[in-house]
């Protein structure tokens, strides 16, 4: 999910606690913000240090002017090659440089992890704009577009499409030796590994407990950072849980997809409802002049459904059948037909954005057991079920 | 007489579109010159402040000219400068401009639409809302310093430490913008550096030197030539992008409207996270639509039946003037945003044209001269040499964040921030700790 999200999701968990509410209203406290602030420091754990501290075997900078994507693929299948040949549970890295060019133009390229064949695919692509927006004109020439390397291991990678590395800063692989002797392809290693464990927001709560003296400052910052996983594992990466004990980054439960628009503006919706929801609440216990009772008279639940649930029914009917619609159709313009090179880079530049809205539909993903997506669902839903029932008296 | 009044509305349309193409000026300027109009020329109250409210819709809609073509941004426009400054070099300016306008249009398409169920929602929001108003925006400023990541492009050192140092130059950056910002917002907003006389021109010259100059400067240093202008009647963009992009915008817009001290630069990242806006032509009418909701929003909160909230430089002056009293005004003033927003469009089309027309060809430099001049002057006129003294002080804060490619917004959150504070209980605490109180 993307940091507005997480940071509103951790805000709402710290509204249903009664003291911290009643605090900001007497008091002006500010300690609600905590719950945001650590509902988005997972991600600035791992953005802002634990990506500079990975270490990296191979380097991929290649000349933006004189792009070989054969040497690209070579190096890449020999990594994988390596990390065949290493103890289970062991890992090669290799990281991949973006190509700025320009204020705002970058050389961008594709690698392709392909399963079936065995091998390792790089295509140059044309410059592009940070937005990914395409030059005409700056496609390589088709004999110095594409590179192939074969590799030895069997593969495993879920990613299912290739990554394309254009602007900000470049992705890296790990390569993973799994016990069956497979290689399995690790995306951006660095990630959602002990940044994003239960263990270190069980420090950090008891960190916030002992310095205010506050359990409920504690649990706020607890919840903000839990829900910060649980949302996470609803999308294609999961998450170290119980590091150091546990080594490596689970897998997602596929549920949704972190960059979807609709699903992030839902989620941050439904946020601002319930924040709403509790404001009202809590207001009631200082002042009538905050509170509006035909609200509070109308319940929890149908609230709830006609707030949330219907408009969000409706717009989430309209965002599947658009993009149902859109699905296998180039996208058009509303004034006039695409003409000349300017109406085609607008366009190309749309289908890109459009190709990664739905790669979520790819067919070959592996989706967890159903039962490991009902469980995460009903973490989710029982957690709020709990801060609904004991945050007044919290 | 409702025509009349609508005639007032477009008069302040062609007004505002005037006064619109004058790089550098802020509807807080509008408001001083508001006070001008009430005293030189006595009229129906009612119909002055319909005036305002065309000139202010013109703002909204004709204010990005002088972004796309002159680079001279401000908070609210701050936010599709990139993108329609790209489109001018590559010949679209005026489609950029084109794209922008039904951006403000789809703004004022969603302001209308949601007026009729303005006067119950708006009410039961501010109620419930209002005594938490101190943590949301300290919660607004968390976030937006939180969520900034490092702009080092793939740091190319050999060590840990190398990688962390290069990662967090900008950030770094950032921070200090917010620091020095802040300090700023403790001096200026608690002893206006303006004459007296001047005193509700106080904040202009920081918002012309945090955004307008440096943006100036750097075209300034780039020395482009302005190519040859494709004046087409093609907008090459998708209903998607349209639609995402407006309400985006419009979220944004009218949150900061509705908040105190948010502002449309900030409100429009909020949003645009919120939605996943993408892509040049969805940050285009985003950036737009917001502006309008921002600008026009407000003022549109003043006369909302049972609100009455006055927020904004306009809204402000024009509760000198007049308060709004039966419903039948609020609907005036729907239909005045309505006629006033496509006629202003109409206008900016028309001044979009001609710009392009004659500026291809025209050095860049000798543009942003130009430009420059013409904002000292006004900064001089508004504000005197005192104002042009803070704005220098602003300029070189301004100019952080595009040497260390650092957030501009950091700026706006930095200067309000001792508001937040105050809001919060916290300032005396923070003046205490600073040794100033």
């Amino acid at each position: 999910m993307r940091g507005v999200t997480h940071f509103i999701m951790g805000i709402t968990v710290a509204t249903f606690f009664k003291s911290l509410m009643v605090g900001a209203l007497l008091e002006d406290w500010w300690l609600i913000v905590l719950g945001g602030i650590f509902g988005l420091l997972p991600d600035t754990l791992d953005f802002k240090f634990a990506v500079y501290m990975e270490q990296h075997h191979t380097v991929i900078d290649p000349n933006p002017y004189d792009m070989r994507p054969q040497e690209i693929a070579e190096k890449i299948a020999a990594e994988i090659d390596a990390a065949a040949n290493l103890q289970p549970g062991q890992m090669r890295k290799v990281k991949l440089h973006t190509l700025k060019i320009g204020p705002d133009l970058w050389q961008s390229y594709a690698i392709n992890f392909n399963k079936a064949q065995k091998q390792v695919e790089v295509r140059v692509g044309p410059h592009v704009t940070m937005s990914g927006v395409p030059v005409f004109g700056t496609e390589p020439p088709a004999e110095k577009a594409v590179g192939v390397a074969k590799f030895k291991p069997k593969l495993i990678e879920t990613y299912g499409r290739p990554t394309e590395i254009k602007g900000f800063s470049g992705p890296s692989f790990g390569f993973l030796k799994r016990k069956d002797g497979a290689v399995e392809v690790v995306f951006i290693p660095f990630h959602r590994q002990w940044a994003h464990s239960l263990t270190l927001g069980i420090v950090f709560a008891l960190l916030g407990w002992l310095i205010s003296g506050m359990w409920q400052l504690g649990a706020v910052i607890f919840l903000g950072w839990f829900m910060h996983i649980v949302l996470d594992s609803f999308g294609h990466l999961g998450n170290n849980l119980f590091w150091p004990i546990t080594k490596h980054r689970t897998s997602g439960l596929y549920l949704v997809s972190a960059a979807n628009p609709y699903w992030n503006a839902f989620t941050v919706y439904s946020c601002i409802a319930i924040i709403l929801w509790n404001m009202n609440m809590y207001n009631a216990e200082v002042s009538t002049s905050y509170t509006v009772p035909a609200i509070s008279s109308l319940g929890l639940i149908p609230y709830l459904f006609f707030v949330i649930a219907v408009p969000w029914s409706i717009i989430g009917a309209i965002y599947y059948w658009w993009r149902q619609k859109t699905k296998e159709q180039k996208p058009y313009e509303i004034f006039a037909p695409p003409e000349g090179a300017v109406g085609l880079v607008a366009t190309e530049g749309m289908m890109g954005m459009m190709e990664q809205e739905h790669y979520y539909e790819i067919e070959e993903k592996p989706k967890p057991h159903i039962l490991w997506r009902i469980m995460g669902v009903g973490v989710f839903v029982i957690i709020f079920a709990v801060l609904f029932i004991f945050g007044p008296s919290w | 007489m409702p025509v009349v009044y609508l005639i007032y509305a477009l008069v302040g349309v062609l007004f505002g579109g005037v006064l619109s193409i004058l790089p550098g000026l802020h509807p807080l300027n509008f408001a001083g010159i508001g006070v001008f109009v009430y005293l030189t020329f006595p009229m129906d109250p009612l119909g002055l402040a319909l005036l305002f409210a065309g000139m202010l819709v013109a703002y909204a809609v004709i204010g990005t000219i002088t972004t796309t073509y002159m680079g001279s941004p401000d908070d609210s426009t701050m936010y599709m400068a990139f993108p329609n400054q790209k489109f001018l070099v590559y010949g679209r300016g005026h489609e950029a401009s084109v794209i922008t306008g039904v951006g403000a249009l789809g703004a004022a398409l969603l302001l209308i639409l949601i007026a009729p169920i303005s006067p119950t929602l708006f009410p039961i929001f501010r109620k419930i809302t209002t005594p938490h108003m101190g943590w949301i925006l300290i919660g607004v400023a968390a976030y937006l310093l939180q969520s900034e990541w490092p702009k080092d492009w793939g740091s190319r050192a050999k060590t840990r430490l190398g990688r962390l140092k290069d990662g967090w130059a900008s950030l770094s950056a950032g921070w200090l913008t917010f620091i020095l910002s802040m300090l700023l917002g403790f001096i200026v907003l608690n002893t206006p550096v303006t004459p007296a006389d001047r005193a509700f021109q106080n904040i202009m010259p920081v918002f012309v030197g945090f955004f307008a100059v440096p943006w100036v400067l750097t075209n300034l240093v780039s020395r482009a030539t302005i190519p040859k202008q494709h004046i087409g009647k093609d907008m090459y963009v998708r209903k998607m992008d349209l639609l995402r992009g407006t309400s985006a915008g419009f979220l944004g817009g009218m949150f900061a409207a509705f908040e105190p001290i948010v502002t449309a630069g900030v409100g429009g990242v909020l949003a645009g996270h919120s939605t996943g806006t993408q892509g040049d032509i969805q940050f285009m009418v985003s950036g737009a639509a917001g502006r309008f909701a921002y600008y026009v929003g407000a003022f549109f909160l003043f006369w909302v039946p049972l609100l009455h909230l006055t927020r904004g430089g306009m809204a402000w002056i024009t509760s000198v003037v007049y308060q709004p009293r039966a419903e039948s005004d609020f609907w005036l003033l729907v239909s005045a945003i309505a006629v006033s927003a496509v006629a202003a469009f109409v206008l900016m089309y028309l001044i979009s044209r001609f710009i392009a027309r004659i500026i291809s060809g025209f050095s860049y430099t000798k543009v942003s001269l130009g430009v420059l001049v013409c904002i000292i002057a006004l900064v001089y006129g508004f504000a005197g040499i005192e104002g042009l003294i803070l704005m220098t002080i602003c300029t070189g804060l301004g100019l952080i964040p595009p040497l260390f490619r650092t957030r501009r917004l950091n700026m706006i959150i930095g200067f309000f921030f001792p508001i937040f504070l105050n809001m919060c209980g916290l300032r005396a605490d923070v003046l205490k700790v600073l040794g100033v109180y």
